[in-house]
C-alpha cells in the first residue's frame, strides 16, 4: 500500500529521514551512555515532562501498608499519584552475560540484536514482563483490591495494560499466547512474587533484546522495601533458550511522586523502524497482506 | 436504605447464534466486491493473529506457484465460533471464494473457505456450537453511596461489548448503514449529522471511497472519542475513587488505556507533556449526575476518525457522554457532539453496551500482524 | 459475513446459575509453541521458496518447531510430507562491540544451517546461511546436493 511507512521512498523523503536519523543517532547516543535506552525516539507532539527525575528525592518514608498489613505496592490512597522509574534496562546486568546460561543460538540472537536494536517496542508492540519496567517514562501500578487484580501500565510503546491477578486462581488448562501472558501473583510475606505463562514471540523482555521462546515462565519478585524503593528481581525459566532457570541481580526501582500516566500513541510520529540505529533500517519488513 | 451492591444473577446463555461482528474495518475498503475471485490453493501457513487472521496458500502458476493470503475474520470471532488455530492444517487443499483486494496485491477474501479433502467449510461460518457468552440480569450493582458501579461488583469481572450502534448517527435519523458506518445510499449522507458543507463534502468522499482512507485501518491509529463506544470487543471501567479517576481499558485500538480524572481538574497538559497539546483521546474529566456518569472531554487532535462511518471532526470538537447503567447488564450511552469547527449545531447519538460478566475484554492488538 | 450485524438469541433459563466456570476467562486456540514463531528461535516457523537448477525450479515450503533440544519439522506439509531429518543451525561467533560504543561496530555472528531429508529422489542436504536473523522475514540462500544433483534454493520466512 502506498501509505505504508516501512516502503521504499522517494528521495525528498530519504532527505528527512537522513536529517531525522542524525538527529536521533545523536540523542541515541547521548542517552547510550546512561540508561541504555537508545530505541525510543520521543514522539514530538508530547515531549517529556519537566518534572521527572528534576525534583530532589522524595522524603524516605517505611514502605506503606494496607489495613490488613500488606504492602502498598502503587500509589498510596490520600497521596499524590505516583509511578516507578525505570530499573531494567537489560536482565543480565550485574551477573555479566557470561553468568547467562544462553543455548549457543541464543547469545548469537543477542550479540545480533545489539547490531540490528529492531525492538517491537518501538513497533508499537505491547512488551510483556521485564519490559515495562524499562521504558524512560515510568510504568504504573494500579492495584484493586476490590476486584483482586493489580495493573500494572507503563509509558510508551502501545500505551496498555497488564493484569496481575491475585485472587488465587490457578493456570488455565491452555493459554493463548498473548504479549503480556497470562499473570498470576501471590504474597510470600513482603514480597509479591508473579509468575507469568502464555508469553508469545513477538516482544522482547528487555530493551536488548535478551532472547526468549513461547515455552518461558518468568517469575518476578516485587518487594518495596521503603516508600521510594521498589526492589525487582526475575527468575528466567524457558528450556527452548536457556540450558537452565537463572535469576537476575536485584534491580532497583525509584519512585516518582506525582507522575501520572499520559497519553503515548506509538503510532503518531512513530518513524522508529527506519530510524533505528543498526543495520535493520533498509531491510523491508513489511508483510504483503497488511493493512 | 440505600441499596448496596448487590450480585448481579449470572446465567448460561442456553442457545446464542453464531457471533459476526465487525473487526476492523468494512469489506470494500480492502477488497473490490466488483472482482470476484476463485483460487484453489495448498496452504502453507494460518497467520493467527489481530485484525484479521490470513490463511497463506501456494495457488498453482507457472514457473512457480504464487502465495497468495486469504482474509478470514479476526481471531476472537473465529475462536468465538469454534475455530482454532489447527483447524486448518498446512499441506491442505482448499478452494476458495471471495472478491480480489484493490491494491492488486495477491489477497483473496475469504467468503467461503473449503477444505478439498473433506468438502466442508473452514474458518467461514461455525464450527459445532458456538461458544455459549454468559448473559447478566439482575438490578444495578453500586458503590456504598448508591452510585451505580461502572465496572462489575467485588470479587466479579466482566466487560461491556457488543454495541447496538456501530457508528455515530443523529437520534431520531433512519438510514442505512453496514457494521462500520458504510452507507448502503450515498445520498443519505446530509441525513446522519448536521454537517457544515465541507465536512459533508469529506465524509462524502470517505464514504464513496468505502472508507479506505481510515487511519485506523491503515495505521492503527486509536479509536478515539465515541468510536471507542462503537467497537464490539469492548472495554472495561476501572474506578479508583481513592484516586478520583476511572480508566478505560480498551480491547481496541492498540489495547490502549485511558484515564478520566474525577477530580475537578482542568482540561488542559498533561503532567508529563507539552502543555496543551491535543490528543487522540482527548482531557477526559467526570463527574456524577443522578444515575449517570457524565464525562466532558475536549483537546482532541485531527489525526484520526473519531467515528467508524469516517464523520469528520476537528480540534474545537467537545464531546458530553452520559453513562447509565439502567441494570447489571446494561449500560446506555448519550454522547453530544459538540464541535463547531465542522457541525451546524450540537447533536446527539445514544446506544446501549452490553455487560459481558465473568470474562476479562478479548484480547486485540491492532499492530500484531505488521512487522 | 462481516455485513450482518449482531444477532443473539437467548434464552434464559429459570435453573440455578453457575458461576464457578467463569472464573478463569481464556480463549480457546493457543498452542505452546506458535507456528508463527518471530522474535524466537530463528529456524522456527514457516519458510516458503524454492529450490532447483538453472533450468528447473520447484517451490518449497519448510516447517520447523524448536523444543530446546532439537529441530522437528516437515518439508512440503500436505500428501507428499517429508519428514525433517535434521536441521541445525551452525553458528560463528561474531565479536560484540564493548559495552557503550555505538553498537554498529560490532561484527555480527554468522547463522548457517544444515537441513537434511529423503526425498523420493534421495537424502537431499541443504546447505545455507541466514540473512537478518532476528528480521521477521529473515532468508536462508544456499546450494542443495542429492546424489551427483546440486542446485541452489532460497527460502523466506512467513
Amino acid at each position: 500500500m502506498s501509505f505504508r511507512i516501512n516502503g521504499r521512498d522517494d528521495s525528498a523523503m530519504r532527505m528527512t529521514r537522513l536529517f531525522a536519523k542524525t538527529a536521533i543517532l545523536g540523542l541515541a547516543i547521548v542517552l547510550t551512555g546512561n540508561i541504555g535506552v537508545t530505541a525510543q525516539a520521543p514522539a514530538p507532539a508530547q515531549g517529556r515532562g519537566g518534572g521527572r527525575g528534576a525534583a530532589a528525592a522524595p522524603p524516605s518514608a517505611p514502605t506503606p501498608r494496607r489495613a490488613d498489613g500488606k504492602p502498598i505496592l502503587g500509589s498510596v490512597p490520600g497521596q499524590p499519584v505516583g509511578g516507578w522509574g525505570a530499573g531494567v534496562t537489560t536482565l543480565p546486568r550485574g551477573g555479566g552475560l557470561d553468568e547467562v546460561p544462553f543455548q549457543p543460538w541464543a547469545r548469537a540472537v543477542y550479540d545480533i540484536r545489539q547490531i540490528d536494536q529492531f525492538e517491537p517496542h518501538t513497533r508499537c508492540k505491547a512488551s510483556g514482563v521485564s519490559r515495562q519496567f524499562s521504558t524512560p517514562y515510568g510504568t504504573e501500578f494500579v492495584e484493586v483490591p476490590d476486584l483482586q487484580r493489580m495493573y500494572i501500565m507503563d509509558n510508551g510503546g502501545p500505551n496498555s495494560y497488564r493484569i496481575i491477578y491475585l485472587d488465587g486462581r490457578s493456570f488455565p488448562p491452555s493459554i493463548a499466547p498473548t504479549n503480556y501472558g497470562y499473570s498470576i501473583g501471590h504474597w510470600e510475606g513482603d514480597t509479591l512474587v508473579v509468575e507469568t505463562r502464555g508469553l508469545n514471540e513477538k516482544f522482547w523482555m528487555d530493551t536488548r533484546g535478551t532472547p526468549h521462546t513461547a515455552q518461558l515462565k518468568f517469575t518476578e519478585r516485587f518487594t518495596r522495601s521503603d516508600m521510594n524503593t521498589l526492589k525487582y528481581q526475575a527468575t528466567i525459566d524457558d528450556p527452548g533458550t536457556y540450558t537452565k532457570p537463572w535469576t537476575t541481580t536485584v534491580f532497583e526501582l525509584r519512585w516518582r511522586p506525582g507522575d501520572e500516566l499520559f497519553e503515548y500513541i506509538c503510532q503518531q510520529s512513530n518513524y522508529g523502524p527506519e530510524l533505528m540505529v543498526g543495520s535493520q533500517e533498509d531491510v523491508d519488513n513489511t508483510r504483503f497482506f497488511v493493512p | 436504605m440505600r441499596q448496596f451492591v448487590v450480585r448481579g444473577t449470572v446465567c448460561l446463555a442456553v442457545l446464542f447464534a453464531a457471533i459476526s461482528a465487525p473487526a476492523q474495518h468494512t469489506l470494500a475498503a480492502k477488497f473490490d466486491l466488483a472482482k470476484p475471485l476463485t483460487l484453489t490453493g495448498t496452504v502453507t501457513q494460518i497467520d493467527w493473529a489481530n485484525p484479521y487472521v490470513h490463511v497463506l496458500m501456494k495457488v498453482a502458476g507457472q514457473p512457480l506457484p504464487t502465495l497468495w493470503a486469504v482474509e478470514v475474520e479476526g481471531p476472537i470471532i473465529l475462536s468465538d465460533n469454534g475455530w482454532t488455530e489447527t483447524s486448518l492444517a498446512p499441506g491442505e487443499t482448499i478452494r476458495v471464494e471471495g472478491f480480489a483486494a484493490r491494491d492488486g496485491s495477491k489477497q483473496i477474501s475469504g467468503k467461503s473457505v473449503v477444505m478439498t479433502r473433506t468438502g466442508k467449510p473452514v474458518y467461514v461460518g461455525t464450527n459445532g456450537t458456538p461458544r455459549a457468552r454468559p448473559v447478566a440480569s439482575g438490578p444495578t450493582p453500586r458503590w456504598p453511596d448508591g452510585h451505580p458501579r461502572l465496572g462489575p461488583p467485588p470479587g466479579q469481572t466482566g466487560y461491556w461489548g457488543f454495541p447496538t450502534k456501530n457508528s455515530l448517527v443523529e437520534d431520531g435519523v433512519d438510514v442505512q448503514m453496514d457494521a462500520y458506518g458504510l452507507l448502503k445510499n450515498i445520498a443519505d449522507a446530509q441525513k446522519v449529522a448536521p454537517m457544515q458543507p465541507w465536512a459533508l463534502g469529506l465524509y462524502k468522499l470517505r464514504q464513496s471511497t468505502f472508507l479506505q482512507a481510515d487511519p485506523m485501518f491503515l495505521k492503527c491509529m486509536p479509536p478515539g472519542g465515541p468510536r471507542q463506544f462503537e467497537q464490539p470487543y469492548g472495554f472495561q471501567f476501572v474506578e479508583q475513587p481513592e484516586f478520583k479517576r476511572v480508566f478505560v481499558l480498551m480491547a481496541s485500538g492498540n489495547r490502549n488505556r485511558r484515564i478520566i480524572y474525577t477530580d475537578g481538574r482542568k482540561q488542559v497538559g498533561q503532567i508529563q507533556g507539552n502543555d496543551d497539546n491535543p490528543l487522540f483521546y482527548g482531557y477526559a474529566v467526570g463527574r456524577q449526575d443522578g444515575d449517570a456518569f457524565v464525562v466532558d472531554t475536549k483537546g482532541f487532535n485531527e489525526a484520526f476518525w473519531f467515528d467508524n462511518g469516517g464523520l469528520p471532526h476537528t480540534e474545537q470538537l467537545q464531546t458530553i457522554e452520559r453513562f447509565t447503567r439502567t441494570d447489571m447488564g446494561t449500560m446506555r450511552y448519550e454522547v453530544t457532539i459538540n464541535d463547531t469547527g465542522a457541525y451546524t449545531r450540537p447533536w446527539k447519538s445514544t446506544w446501549n453496551l452490553k455487560w459481558v460478566p465473568g470474562e476479562e475484554t478479548p484480547y486485540f492488538l491492532c499492530q500484531d500482524n505488521r512487522p | 459475513m462481516r455485513l450482518k450485524s449482531v444477532r443473539a438469541f437467548i434464552l434464559i433459563g429459570s435453573v440455578a446459575c453457575l458461576v464457578a466456570w467463569l472464573a478463569v476467562a481464556e480463549r480457546k486456540g493457543g498452542l505452546a509453541v506458535t507456528a508463527v514463531a518471530q522474535e524466537g528461535y530463528p529456524l522456527a516457523g514457516t519458510w516458503y521458496g524454492d529450490y532447483g537448477t538453472a533450468s528447473q525450479k520447484s517451490d518449497l515450503t519448510v516447517v520447523m518447531k524448536w523444543d530446546g533440544k532439537s529441530v522437528t519439522g516437515t518439508v512440503n506439509p500436505g500428501p507428499n510430507a517429508i519428514p525433517i531429518k535434521s536441521a541445525v543451525m551452525d553458528i560463528t561467533p561474531g565479536k560484540p562491540a564493548p559495552e557503550g560504543r555505538n553498537s554498529t561496530t560490532g561484527i555480527p555472528p554468522v547463522f548457517k544451517v544444515h537441513l537434511e531429508f529423503n526425498a523420493p529422489g534421495g537424502p537431499t542436504v541443504f546447505e545455507g546461511t541466514i540473512q537478518n536473523p532476528v528480521a521477521g522475514n529473515r532468508r536462508i540462500s544456499g546450494t542443495w546436493t542429492r546424489g551427483a544433483e546440486r542446485g541452489t534454493f532460497q527460502l523466506r520466512h512467513l
